[in-house]
Parts: structure tokens; sequence; C-alpha cells
């Protein structure tokens, strides 16, 4: 960021924008929106789709407007009617090369590549249409489609330099060149987290998650089955944004009600099961702190790291299998919610579990592996059945022709439909630490948390160039409750990061020995749950910003803000579980993991 | 010694080929024993601007086809401030019709690598790579063991000739790729990445290896160095015409009675050097491409002018890397373009839109004529896509690649519809 | 020929980033295992240098020279492009094709010789040209072709 400002004509325009804008940028000011295809804001530029093309006087060559920084005295034309012809000819060879069936396409009327197209009045091509057939890959949670791919590279850029879970790469050069996976192989074989983000940045329907609403509607439709649908934290500030509101649009009372709406027979909510969450780790943190610190137990893994990010599991498992030990073995709250659906819920309600099909609405991709993982099936059977994403709960309000914002509000059904704003704020990064926090705090010091808004481990972390950086934060114990006097004068130093990509560089640090953790909180997408792999496209920072906004606003409203005040928590643990970390609570809510090959 | 090339011109005219041919290329001593490592001693004595600005005054323009003014693009790079410069030479030839940095580092390896250590020297490079093409097995091998022969003799390492100036030079090897010859693909491929060329600016002399400040030369350039610092930059600005110093080594391809290398002065045509060096076109002469691959046609008229920069900026065309591929009566013009589109549908790197789809769609309206089944229209659409990739191709390659099929609208439009 | 782990670490000992070699050291790995870099031997480059295997492989993609699929014991690349051209380059590569029993692209069936396109080989003033293994051949003519591919068994 500069204070300096430069002056400089577009279009005859004149105008006068921050030293370190690009040309881009310099444009919007006065809005034009220059084109761009393989330009996204939360990646580094590469300049290769040339849409974005101006004019720079002076220059031989046409610039690249999305990387072509300003100065003082530049005079750029961006619409004259030779750049407009060029722009033409390059959407030309692009759609020459693309999949033309639209109509059968999940991406149809919301698709950068078509508005691009409308924009500059596609009518033919003069190239023949050669699209790349080469693979429709549906081996794992991720679909690609070659036909599609209009060789951006956004997916390449997000898989490797924000996540770097090094899925996908380039195969080939020239024209037979195109956006791969390692070794061509079937992206399920390859170390892909399945977070989706690559599907996030797509611009057309190469990328998709795979589609599982024509189970959940056979579901809905059989008056056999019991559907018992859970919404995960993020899903009430989204799900508006995907019926096409405005991003940030929040509602949880019209989330639970357009489902009931859609034919769910019971609607309850995965904050349920975050505040459990909460109760669980917590409980599992101070075991081990006070094993550590009062028993002076070595062999004890600190930092605890949270586990209820799927993408950032199987990323662990993968490049990180040194710090198992330190992951807690608390599942996630979609995982505990599926476990006690088909045990504590099936007995209240008395229903057969094997009539019961839990399904899940999650802003992630990465949950629809995790359902399937083969450990996932503690109650007996599978835990959670299906997950959808944001986006596909977003298709079937649009196919039942739903006008959400008229949706009449309802409540979550009982008995794990109660949640506190502890559970809302699980999805923004530095959410869980917070959460977790509000409870660990006043069990170890007696007091409750002096701010509730603990607002250093909130917020994105963006460096200058962009990269995500962990966020980190101290606390010194100073007044200690019955039990706890072993960490009087301690200094619990706590960490958050999201992304995968500053994940690993926080482990990488950590090994190098420059940093220590009590607790760390792992959100394996960039912005945490509001910015995962399902939600609804396009995304930006300054759309994740306003959704997370929205849960910070829904918190706030809360009466009860602290997991541990949640009576609907307090009744599972006094009717069914015990206490926390009970026997039956590790059988049904906890798990383990499995290093798995970081070179395949 | 073989270079499966013949010498055409006189040995009193060579300064970049006098050795060729002539001494043991590899033998150090046979090189000093010819005058060599003399331009390094003297340059180690001067101050490294004094050094750029005797190659700034000579006037010496890069000789890999870009053509920039050597001594200014030096500048560049020795002031920018960093902890760490490079300098690269570009010895991936690649143009077709190109042999001369071969015949340079099989011939006389010493010379080229003189010039390299002289301009670390004057920009602060610390360390240096040859990028060498993976095809060229001869040339990697020569220069590997002239580095190791320069190092025994202190030419290059710590305290180069007793002075305080470190340089460390190795060979990097090529995987056949011809847009490698870019500068910034050719960086990407040393960084270990596919060579796919990077956006500019930012410009490699301010960010490149590495992020660090770079120059990248071509090895005909590197090798023109020890001789101006040697003999002055006046000696080098006489030779030739006026604005067009020094010499420069011609290849003579195709349909010349007498294919082979050339070293002379910028003042001649390619008229000149094909009757006069090359005894002549063989046959009727039709057009010829100037400059490899990405070369201009140059007509019979445009084949009279004198390749001096004031000339060739004239008539909007360029001698690139200085192969004269002559093609008479006898050859098909659609042939010919197809043979050039499909080389450049090959090499394309597939970054960018204009070229990766570009390079294949002029394959096939080439393919079309060869065919006897093109049209007016497809003509039309070949213009409009050649212009459209020259201004917004992201590299050098993309956009110089339809300069023959921009010529060959201009003169051979007839010949191509009636094919 | 088959893989070896410890050769392979072998020959890497020798790659740093900084040397900028990764291109060298897979061309010798290519040369010791049947002209190409197997799976188990990028995932071995991968495991000992730490680059992910996905860039090894859209690096290995990118370059001619380099290649995951197996081929004959010799590689002979003859050159396609104008010069050649003018001089008969498709002449002899029909030649070839005919000689070998196989069409560009191809390995004979006893795995001595692959042939293949290049591009051109900086041989221009002596074409046309090819190049067996690491050999540049210059000149060649029909009549010299029989005497070349003897030298390579």
């Amino acid at each position: 960021m500069t204070d300096k400002r430069v002056k400089l004509t577009i279009d005859g325009m004149q105008i006068e924008v921050p030293a370190d804008f690009t040309i881009m940028q310099a444009a919007k000011t006065v809005g034009i929106e220059i084109p761009a295809l393989c330009w996204h804001n939360d990646l580094r530029e590469e300049g290769n789709c040339r849409v974005c093309v101006v004019e720079v006087e002076g220059q031989p060559t046409y610039q690249p407007s999305c990387a072509y920084k300003v100065a003082d005295g530049m005079k750029v034309k961006v619409n004259s009617p030779e750049l407009l012809k060029a722009r033409k000819m390059v959407l030309e060879l692009i759609l020459s090369r693309h999949n033309m069936d639209c109509l059968n396409c999940e991406r149809n009327t919301h698709c950068e590549l078509q508005t691009l197209a409308d924009r500059y009045g596609m009518r033919n091509n003069r190239f023949e249409n050669e699209p790349e057939w080469r693979a429709i890959d549906s081996s794992g949670v991720v679909v690609r489609d070659t036909s599609k791919c209009i060789n951006c590279g956004r997916c390449i850029r997000a898989c490797n330099e924000v996540q770097t879970a090094y899925a996908l790469d380039w195969d080939g050069r020239g024209h037979e060149k195109i956006a791969s996976t390692t070794a061509n192989k079937p992206l399920a074989d390859t170390t892909c987290i399945n977070c989706g983000q690559c599907i996030n940045v797509c611009p057309t329907g190469a990328l998709m998650e795979r589609d599982d609403t024509a189970k959940v509607w056979e579901w809905i439709n059989d008056p056999e089955i019991h559907t018992v649908v859970q919404t995960a934290p993020a899903i009430r500030a989204s799900v508006g944004e995907a019926c096409g509101l405005q991003p940030g649009y929040l509602s949880a009372g019209k989330l639970a009600g357009v489902l009931k709406q859609l034919g769910f027979s019971k609607v309850m909510d995965t904050n349920f099961t975050a505040d459990l969450t909460i109760l669980e780790e917590g409980t599992e943190f101070l075991t081990r702190v006070t094993k550590a610190v009062k028993d002076g137990d070595k062999s004890i893994a600190l930092p605890l790291i949270t586990s209820c990010s799927p993408g950032w599991i199987k990323f662990m498992e993968t490049f990180e299998a040194d710090f198992i030990p330190n992951i807690s073995s608390c599942k996630s709250p979609q995982q505990m919610f599926g476990a006690l659906a088909k045990t504590y819920y099936a007995e209240k309600a008395k229903i057969d579990p094997a009539k019961i099909r839990v399904i899940s609405i999650m802003p992630c991709t990465a949950k629809k592996f995790e359902c399937d993982r083969p450990e996932m099936c503690d109650s007996g059977h599978k835990d959670v059945d299906v997950v959808l994403t944001t986006r596909e709960l977003g298709r079937m309000i649009k196919l039942h022709g739903i006008n959400f914002d008229m949706v009449k509000e309802v409540k979550w059904d009982d008995p794990m439909g109660i949640s506190t704003g502890a559970a809302d704020i699980f999805a923004n990064t530095g959410g869980v630490m917070e959460a977790a926090l509000r409870t660990v705090y006043e069990l170890v010091t007696g007091d409750p948390i002096p701010t509730m808004n603990f607002t250093p481990v909130r917020g994105f972390g963006l460096d200058d160039h962009g990269t995500i950086t962990a966020k980190e934060a101290a606390i010194t114990i100073e007044k200690t409750a019955k039990g706890y006097e072993f960490l009087k004068g301690v200094t619990v130093k706590v960490a958050v990061a999201h992304s995968t990509g500053a994940a690993r560089r926080l482990f990488d640090a950590m090994r190098r020995g420059e940093k220590s953790f009590h607790f760390i909180e792992i959100m394996g997408c960039p912005g945490g749950c509001v910015g995962g792999g399902g939600q609804p496209r396009p995304t930006s920072w300054k759309i994740k910003t306003e959704r997370a906004a929205a849960i910070y606003k829904e918190d706030e409203q809360r009466e009860l803000r602290k997991s541990h005040l949640s009576p609907a928590v307090a009744q599972i643990y006094k009717e069914f579980l015990g206490s926390a970390n009970s026997h039956k609570a590790h059988e049904l809510l906890h798990t383990h993991y499995h290093a798995r090959d970081s070179v395949r | 010694m073989n270079y499966n090339a013949k010498i055409l011109s006189a040995d009193k005219d060579h300064v970049l080929l006098k050795n060729v041919g002539k001494i043991d290329p590899m033998s150090i001593d046979a090189y000093i024993k010819a005058g060599g490592y003399e331009a390094l001693k003297k340059a180690i004595a001067m101050d490294p601007k004094k050094v750029i600005d005797e190659v700034s005054e000579s006037g010496l323009r890069g000789r890999g086809g870009a053509n920039f003014p050597t001594g200014r693009k030096w500048t560049f790079t020795a002031g920018a401030k960093a902890d760490q410069k490079y300098i690269i030479c570009n010895a991936d030839e690649g143009e077709p019709g190109t042999v001369k940095d071969r015949i340079l580092m099989e011939g006389d390896p010493h010379q080229m690598i003189e010039g390299i250590v002289i301009g670390a020297y004057a920009i602060g490079a610390t360390k240096g790579f040859v990028y060498i093409r993976g095809e060229y097995r001869k040339s990697i091998e020569t220069i590997e063991k002239a580095i190791a022969d320069a190092e025994k003799k202190g030419f290059l390492g710590k305290g180069i000739l007793g002075s305080k100036f470190d340089f460390e030079l190795r060979v990097v090897e090529g995987g056949g790729a011809y847009v490698c010859g870019d500068e910034t693909a050719l960086i990407e491929s040393i960084e270990g990445k596919r060579g796919e060329p990077r956006m500019k600016p930012p410009f490699p002399p301010v960010v490149g290896l590495w992020g660090k400040p770079t120059i990248v030369n071509n090895v005909e350039t590197l090798a023109n160095v020890p001789h101006i610092i040697k003999n002055g930059a006046a000696w080098f600005t006489k030779k030739g015409p006026a604005g067009s110093p020094g010499t420069k080594i011609f290849m003579l391809v195709g349909d010349v009675n007498e294919p082979g290398v050339v070293e002379t002065t910028f003042d001649h045509s390619p008229k000149d050097i094909v009757e006069k060096f090359g005894k002549g076109v063989d046959g009727c002469f039709k057009f010829a491409q100037i400059g490899g691959s990405s070369g201009n046609l140059f007509t019979a008229d445009m084949m009279q002018s004198p390749m001096t920069y004031e000339r060739m900026a004239e008539m909007k065309v360029s001698y690139g890397t200085g192969s004269i591929f002559v093609a008479n009566e006898s050859r098909n013009v659609v042939e010919f373009l197809s043979t050039v589109a499909e080389f450049f549908e090959h090499e394309s790197c597939g970054k960018c839109t204009p070229c990766r789809e570009g390079t294949h769609r002029i394959s096939q309206i080439m393919e079309k004529f060869e065919f006897g089944e093109g049209t007016i229209s497809d003509l039309d659409l070949l213009e409009e896509l050649a212009l459209v990739m020259k201004k917004a191709s992201l590299c050098g390659c993309g956009q110089a690649c339809v300069n023959p099929f921009l010529d060959a609208l201009k003169n051979f439009k007839g010949e191509i519809l009636a094919n | 020929m088959s893989f070896e782990s410890t050769r392979v670490k072998e020959l890497l000992q020798d790659y740093a980033p900084e040397k900028g070699n990764l291109m060298a050291v897979l061309h010798k790995l290519q040369k010791e295992c049947g002209n190409h870099l197997s799976d188990e031997t990028l995932k071995e480059v991968a495991k000992t240098t730490g680059i992910p295997l996905n860039r090894l492989y859209g690096f290995v993609s990118f370059y001619t020279m380099l290649s995951t699929e197996p081929k004959g014991r010799h590689i002979i690349r003859i050159c396609k492009d104008g010069p050649c051209n003018f001089k008969g380059g498709w002449a002899t590569a029909e030649l070839l094709e005919k000689e070998l029993d196989i069409e560009i692209g191809e390995t004979t069936e006893d795995g001595r010789f692959t042939l293949e396109e290049t591009a051109c080989l900086g041989t221009c003033t002596a074409a046309p040209a090819l190049m067996i293994d690491d050999e540049i051949h210059a000149n060649v003519s029909p009549e010299k072709l029989g005497e070349i591919l003897k030298k390579y068994k």
C-alpha cells in the first residue's frame, strides 16, 4: 500500500490513483471493467489469457492490464476499435477450443466465459471447434472436464501456491498443453486434499464438485426414509448468496425454513455439535496441558491442533504426518453429529437408525471425502450419508423456484438444533480458537474471558504480496481456578492459520525450532470455512470479508455465546454421553488418523 | 576440426572467427598464446563503470536477434542494488538457419568465456550460467572443459587474476525447447521450471534469475566483448558503416551454391554476401528468409539493401540472427510457410492464448492451402490472426513468429491462393 | 533397464537448485534407464530433492528431450525445418521409416531405434542433419544412412 498517487489518462479520461495500482484497478475507479479470465483477485497474476490487454502509449505491443502498473503521465487506451477487435479474436480462439454444450453444463448462466462471450457479442466462430476431449475425471470429490478448460491456470496457482497440495500442474507444451494432475492420474490417486479451491477459482465448468443431490432427492421423496439435515455454521451466511442475494446475506431462520420446505424430515444444526466439539476438545487440551505442565510428562504431544477441517486433515496426513500425535482426536462437528444422530437422536425419537439418512450442508468439498472415510461409522451405520455443498443446496432451492428472501423463518428442530455464538464463529478463520478460548479461559481462571471478541486471532493476515500469514497470540494466566494452580504465570501461546499453504509454512517454522505453541487452529481453506471449496462463486477476499462479518454479527446478536452454556450440550452429557472425553464420548466422537504417501 | 560448417569469409577479415579452425578449442594454452585473456587482464584493472562505458561507446548491439544496445543493458544491472547479480550467456540457439553460436562455442570457447567474465565484472555479478540447448552435446562438453581449464588458470573462481573479483560460471543444459531462447523462459528453465516466459515488466536486468538483477546476452554478443576491451571502442566503431559497427557472423543456407558461415560488416547486403561468399544462388532467386524462422521474407529488391540498423528500420525488418535462407524458383511458398507454421506450432510454449491457439490455427490454414483448399477468406483470417498475435502475444516468440506470414501476404498472396 | 533406487540417489547427489542442473540430472537419469524417466525414478527424484512430483511431471512434459515413455536404445532425431527440408530432410526421414519399418514417433520391434522429429539442430549450412543419441550427423545423404546406422547397436 502506498500513499503516493499518480495521474494518468484512460481513454481520454484523466484520473488519479495510488501509484501501485495496475491499469485494471485504475480503470475500475472510473467504472470501466476490463475483461479478465486468468486474473483472479486472490491469486498471483500471470497475464496469459491476453483478454485484458490494453494499449499503453510508447509500448510496441499490447500490455496485460491485470499486471501492468500505472505511472505518472501514462496514456492508456482500453476500448479502441483495434483493442476490441483483438480481444474478440482472443475470445474466438478460446471458444474455438471450448465445449459449446452450455445448456448441459452446471455453469450455464453463471459462467465467466459465457459472460465475456455475451459482452463481446460473439455470434460465430471462424475456427473449427476442437474441444480438448481428453478426460472427464470423476474419480474423486473434484470432477475435472478438460473440454471446458481454457488454460487460464487459476486452478494450478490455487493448488500449488495457495494450498501447496501439489496435485495439479500443466501437462505438455503448446497446443497440446492442458491443466492436468500429477502424471495425468485420476485426481483421487494424487495428493489432492479435496479442498475445492481449484473449483472456487475456475472460470468455467471445467472443475466442479461431485453432485450428490440426486440421492438426496430420492431420500426426501421416500416415505420410508427419515432425512435429517445438518447445516454448517457458514451456511447461514452464504446460502442467500447462493440464491442470488448479496454476499453476507444472513438468515439462520430462513435456512432452516427452506430446508423444511424442501422436505427434509428433521432440520437440525451442526452448530450444536460445534459447541460439543469445544467441550470435547477443550477437555482434551486441558488434560494434555495438565499432564505436560503439572506432571512433567514429556511424552505428551503439544501443541494440540484442531481437527475439524477435513482438507487440513488429509493435508496433514500427507505432508505433516509427523504431527499426527498432536492432532486432536475429536471428530469434526459434522461427523460428531452423524454419529449422534444415528444413536442419541434415533433412540430419543424411536426411529430405526437404518432408516435415517444424515445429510449435511457444508461450505466444504472435503467433507464429501470425510463422510466417506471408512472409519466414520461408529454409530454402526455410515454416520453421515451424504454431504452437499452450499452450491448444491442453492441448486435444490433454484429447482423448486423458491425465493429465498421470502422464506418464513423457523427454528431448528430439537434435540440437536440449539447452539451458541461460539459455534457460529467456527465459520471464520480464528473462530474455533476464539470459541475454545471462551470456554477454556473460564475453566482455567474461573473468570469469563475479558473480551468476547478476541481480535488477535481474527482477520485474514494477508501480507503486502497477498500471502496468508499465521496469526499468533499469547495469554499469560494470572488468576487460576481450583485445580489449575500449576498454570499460574504460564504464558499460553496460540496460533491460527488458514489455507494449507499457510499451515505448511507455520509447521516448517515449528520444525526449524523458530516457533512453538500450545494450541493451534488450522482451517484448510483461505479465509476459513467462509472461503470453503463448496461456497458460492465467484469468490474474493472482499466477498469472504462480507461473509465473515455476517457471521460475527450473528454471534454478537446471540444471548448465549459460550459453548459450555449451551443447554443442549448439557442435556446430551446428562442423558447420553456422561462427561466430556468419557468412554462413550470416545467411542462416538473421537477418531484416529493415518499417514499417507506424500509423493504420488 | 569439423564444425559441420564451412567458413567462407577470409581469415584477414575475421575477428570472432579468427581462432576457429586455427587453434585447438580444447586447449586454453592455445587460446592464451593467440592473445587470449589479455582483455580480461585489462578489464580487471579498470573501474567496472569504465568497462561498461567502453562497451557502450563501441555501439555493440545484441547479436541474438533483438539488437538491444549491450552497454545500456549492462548499465541497468550495474546500477541495481542487490546482494546477488547474475550474468547468463544465452546459448539456446534454436532459430532455424542459425549455426553461429555453436561454431563459436565449439571452435573458440574461451573467447565467449572471457566475454562473460568481463561482463560479470562490469555489472557486479559473482555468478553466471551458460545456458546451452540440450541438443548441442559437443558444445556442452567443450564449454564445461573450458570452464574447468579457466578455473585452473585463475580466470574464474575466487580472486580472479589476483583481484578481489570472484566469479563462478556453470553450464546449464536445455531440454529441447526453442522458446527457452527467450530470456525470461530461459531464466525459468534454470530455476527448474517449465520454460514459459514471464511478463515484462519487470525486466531481467532488474528482476531476473531468482528475482535478482540478471543480464542475459547472446554468445556472439559476449564474444565481441574481449575484442572491444582489448582494442578499444573506437576500433570497433570504425569497423563497418557508421551506426552499425562491428562484424557479424552471417549464415548462408538453402539454395546457395556454397552454404556456409561468413563474418563480415553490416555495409553488406544479403545479395552481396550470397554472391561474394556463397558463389551465388543455386537457380533463380525467388525470396529469402533473413534471421531465422521468425525472420522477414526478403524480396529481390530488399536483398540489395545493406543490413545496417538504419536501413533495416526503414524497411521495418530485422536481420535477426543473421541467417540468410535463400529459396529459388522451384520452392513453393505454401510448402515453405507450412514448414515454418509446423515449427512454431511445435515450439509454442502454450502459455498465452494468441500463440498457443494461433500457431495451431496458422498451421491448419497452411495445410488447407497445401491441399489446394484454401480460400481468400482463409487468408484474411490468417492476416487478422497474425496481426493480433503480433500485438497481443506475451513474448517475442508469439509476436515475431507471424512475420514470415505477414510478409508472404504482402508479396506472395497470388501464389498462395493459386496453390 | 531396471530401476535402481541407489543409482538414482547417486546421480542425484550432484543436484542443487542453485546449480540450475535439474535438467542435466534428469538427462543422466534418462540415459541410464531405457531412455525415459519412469514413475519410480521420478518419485525417487521427488523424495530426494523435495521437488513435488506434480511439478516434476509438469517439467518433464514440457521439454522435447525428456520423456516418461520408454524409448529404444538409440534415438534418431531428424530435423524437419526449412534448410534441412530444402536439402532432402524429408526424403531421408521417409527412407528411415522404410528402412526401420516404423513411423516417426515409433520404436523398432527389437528396441534398437526410436525415430523422432526434432527442431533445428544448428547444422543448417551442412543440411540435412540428424542426431542419433548425442551425436549430430551432417550432410546426411540416403547413401550415407546405412553406414551411419551401423554404428549404433
